[in-house]
């Protein structure tokens, strides 16, 4: 499965805040269907990367009570201009993904 | 012998007689008319200033402007509003947006677009109009586009018919609504829609005016029950609870149909004439208050 | 034994004890699918001790729990975390059968912000445990899980 990610950069004092949205069901597993009444295998998030140029910044564990197409951010530091920002995850069932931006 | 009782009183007099019967038939003549006349413009504005006087009054430190954000610009719900403010540092509605923009340029089977179709069209805050022999829903021109251009309708209540009457909306969010309610046709229709909201209906016989009018503000059960005025400033929204189902877009008709199901009432179809009407009347009732398009509730 | 209910609630929680002993093999399997393990647990403290390496905090004023005080939707309750110097951070709550909601380590920035979403199954307590200069401090906050309001669908 592709789930989107998207990433914003947002300047604020005293640094920068970094917010991501990742389009994921984080289905915590022992639930039901509600069409078709079966169980739905767990599929969480279970981690998140922020990087700046490459270099890890923040690093965060995420558990199955984290809601459904998750947001989370941090902030870093006052980033300059060209300054490039990664976020990747992935999740139990083997997914990953992954968005980047540049500040300008 | 005649008997008094404290609900029902004899007639004792013939002067009295007289008076109940001439008052019958003054009423059997007149109701037919009083039914059929539309409301005439400087009633419909009577009833707009008592119905937001009404709600300024009763929340003093909210004005007409706050109420675009529904049920999140009352006081009793400030408990609350942080969580929803939280919500739009990342606005879960963005995603949702883009992909309404691309479909609202998206070329249809004709090659025109509905982006095209709507040039000339008034604001979004002055729909719905009466034009042309007939009365105009945002969603009703967008089904019209798409048929003209090759395409196949959509369903009111569908999650793409959401999004498109959001990227529609969106770029005039901010200004306030100015319906023009000076043709017979739209008087016609905010009588039947003003009719609707007052009248009770469903298992729980409540009217909308029952919970968004007389206890706007006041819990039912966990929830703050908003105030009709600004009802419909805000829509499409997303809706969270709409969200764990996936289709998290939501139009105004869909947002009616749940109200009257969460009343024990029969949801009407999407653009029925009696959802229409109720449109055209909160439309009127929020002359003045800025549209938010798109929005987040709960 | 307060009532029936209680007695076969416990004949069935032994029977599946026994039950997954039994199927001991069936579990590692399962146990090898998730990638940490660890985190499937239920007490506050076993989260704190490896996260942190211990779990003795004392209550913390500087830490700011951003959430709201009363929510309608237990699936989404949006919270922001300021601790500022922190190395590292938790949170967690006892609304839920699993405590974790979401760790960070954030070594070199130190900011200490959190932004996040979390499920609350009902009333509880959102708790955030803040690692600085290897002292662990702590800062709670009420989340009143409200209203019931049904899913119709339309």
């Amino acid at each position: 499965m592709i789930y989107s990610t998207r990433l914003k950069v947002i300047e604020t004092e005293p640094g920068h805040q970094l917010m991501c949205e990742i389009r994921h069901p984080m289905e915590p597993g022992g639930r039901r269907d509600k069409a078709t009444g079966r169980l739905l295998p767990a599929n969480y998030i279970t981690q998140v990367v922020f990087r700046v140029n490459e270099e890890i910044r923040a690093e965060m564990l995420l558990g199955k009570y984290v809601s459904k197409n998750p947001v989370v951010g941090t902030m870093v530091s006052k980033l300059s201009g060209g300054d490039r920002i990664i976020v990747s995850w992935q999740d139990i069932a083997g997914d990953s993904g992954q968005a980047s931006v540049r500040v300008k | 012998m005649i008997t008094k009782s404290w609900w029902f009183k004899p007639c004792r007099t013939t002067l009295h007689r007289f008076q109940i019967s001439f008052f019958l038939a003054a009423a059997a003549t007149a109701l037919p008319v009083n039914l059929l006349a539309a409301p005439s413009t400087g009633e419909i504005r009577e009833d707009i200033r008592q119905f937001q006087q009404f709600f300024l009054s009763r929340f003093p430190d909210v004005p007409l402007e706050a109420y675009q954000d529904g049920v999140n610009a009352l006081p009793q719900y400030a408990q609350r509003r942080l969580g929803w403010e939280l919500l739009l540092e990342f606005p879960p509605y963005e995603s949702e947006m883009i992909a309404a923009r691309d479909q609202w340029q998206a070329p249809l089977p004709s090659g025109g677009n509905l982006e095209r179709c709507f040039v000339g069209k008034p604001p979004p805050t002055a729909y719905p109009y009466f034009f042309n022999g007939e009365t105009h829903t945002i969603a009703g021109d967008i089904n019209n586009c798409l048929l003209e251009n090759g395409a196949g309708v959509l369903d009111g209540m569908s999650g793409e018919m959401a999004r498109l009457v959001a990227a529609f909306k969106s770029p005039w969010s901010g200004q306030v609504m100015d319906i023009d309610f000076r043709s017979e046709e739209i008087r016609q229709l905010y009588k039947k829609g003003r009719q609707y909201f007052w009248a009770k209906r469903g298992q729980m016989n409540f009217s909308c005016a029952n919970c968004h009018v007389h206890n706007a503000g006041n819990q039912l059960r966990g929830d703050v029950l908003s105030a009709a005025l600004g009802h419909s400033t805000g829509y499409p929204a997303y809706s969270t609870t709409w969200s764990l189902d996936g289709n998290a877009m939501g139009t105004l008709h869909r947002r009616y149909a749940q109200c009257n199901a969460l009343v024990g009432a029969a949801p009407l179809a999407a653009q029925s004439e009696e959802y229409i009407a109720l449109e055209v009347y909160q439309a009127i009732m929020n002359s003045g208050v800025p549209i938010k398009v798109p929005s987040q509730r709960q | 034994m307060r009532n029936r209910r209680h007695f076969l609630a416990n004949v069935f929680r032994l029977a599946m004890t026994s039950g997954l002993v039994l199927a001991d093999g069936i579990t590692r399997v399962i146990a090898a699918v998730d990638p940490r393990p660890e985190f499937s647990s239920t007490e506050i403290d076993q989260v704190l001790s490896f996260y942190f390496g211990t779990s003795d905090a004392a209550d913390d004023a500087s830490i700011r729990i951003i959430a709201p005080l009363v929510t309608e939707q237990r699936e989404l309750v949006p919270f922001k975390i300021e601790a500022p110097g922190a190395e590292k951070i938790a949170i967690v709550t006892d609304a839920n059968p699993e405590p974790l909601i979401l760790a960070m380590d954030q070594i070199t920035d130190k900011t200490g912000v959190v932004i996040g979403r979390a499920r609350l199954q009902k009333t509880g307590l959102l708790i955030c445990y803040v690692l600085r200069n290897n002292v662990l401090t702590r800062a709670t906050r009420k989340v009143n899980v409200s209203g019931h309001w049904q899913q119709t669908r339309a």
